[in-house]
């Protein structure tokens, strides 16, 4: 019954890259950014379950998005919530007084 | 700073069924929404402009910005996904308006970056970075994604620190999707080579056969 899923994504042999691992990169990148559906994520895990050099490179690629994940984790300056409140209170909100829609 | 005149006093009464919310509710009320993803618009802000007062300046205005157009926000709609189309919509009227570019200002410590181009050529095995990349901290991450174009740099930040759809930062950033997904393809591939190239020249990574060279009293000198 896999019979389409494994025509469309032959095993490689031991040792050996398949032509089509390069094509991969770009279904890896969609898995990592939440962007497959199922069936595409069962042919992919099917392919990376075999294939070593596959497997390394989306590690390498869920690395590179953890650190940018380290990388920007600043938090804002502990007074800025006190700087936006004081804003927030005399702004108008355009919406009390039936003005501002549309 | 702007003078807004209190409006509270003159507006006028009855009519609804339904009893509007006065300010200090609607105040509440965006608090509750908006303020507990604070820091990470701070952050996101810091991939606009870089420098912290301006990060600051930009969240502020984009709150602002939304607070009052935050009765136009449908119930039960992706408030965080539209504060971020705010932040992103405010910082394209503040700060290109006047042609200024904050973030492609070149005085900043980004010149450290400039070092850090991708290798050219030469592939080195996955494993090989992935053991180079683990030598990395949030700094050389920082001075990678600053050298990346604006849009890029923003893209990648939506996508890998905020975990939003592709459809999601095409709306944030007004885009398509097809242009969202290659800026993002296109900064993975350039942040890639400037972190094995910062690897290459540290010593992480050895720069003829990509091997690692793992200890760190031969390589880094
Ligand atoms: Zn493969």
């Amino acid at each position: 019954m896999s019979d389409e899923l494994t025509g469309r994504l032959p095993r490689p042999t031991d040792g050996m890259e398949l032509p089509h691992c390069a094509d991969l990169a770009e279904r890896i990148e969609r898995f990592l950014d939440g962007d497959l559906d199922a069936a595409e994520t069962r042919e992919l895990d099917a392919h990376l379950d075999d294939c070593l050099p596959c497997t390394e490179e989306r590690e390498l690629r869920a690395r590179i998005r953890a650190l940018v994940r380290e990388g920007c984790a600043e938090r804002a300056p502990a007074d800025l919530v006190d700087r936006v409140r004081a804003r927030l209170v005399h702004a108008s909100d355009g919406g009390s007084d039936g003005e501002g829609r549309g | 700073m702007t003078s807004q005149t209190t409006r509270g006093a003159t507006r006028p009464r009855g009519g609804t069924v339904r009893r509007p919310l006065d300010h200090a509710e609607r105040v509440r009320a965006f608090e509750a929404e908006a303020l507990p993803h604070l820091d990470r618009l701070y952050a996101a802000a810091l991939r606009y402009v870089r420098r912290p007062a301006d990060a600051d300046d930009l969240v502020q205005e984009a709150l602002t910005t939304a607070f009052r157009a935050y009765h136009q926000v449908e119930e039960g709609s992706n408030v965080r996904a539209w504060l971020y189309r705010v932040l992103h919509t405010t910082f394209l009227s503040q700060y290109r308006r006047d042609g200024r570019r904050p973030a492609e200002d070149p005085t900043e410590d980004v010149e450290r970056a400039a070092g850090a181009a991708p290798s050219d050529g030469r592939r080195s095995a996955p494993s090989a970075e992935q053991t180079a990349l683990h030598a990395f901290g949030a700094e050389e991450v920082r001075t990678a994604l600053a050298a990346l174009p604006d849009e890029q740099r923003v893209a990648v930040y939506l996508a890998d620190v905020e975990g939003f759809a592709y459809r999601e930062i095409a709306e944030i950033m007004g885009s398509p999707v097809g242009t969202v997904m290659s800026r993002l393809h296109r900064a993975r591939t350039a942040l890639r080579a400037s972190l094995v190239g910062y690897a290459q020249r540290s010593g992480i990574l050895d720069e003829h056969d990509g091997s690692p060279e793992g200890s760190d009293e031969e390589g880094a000198a």
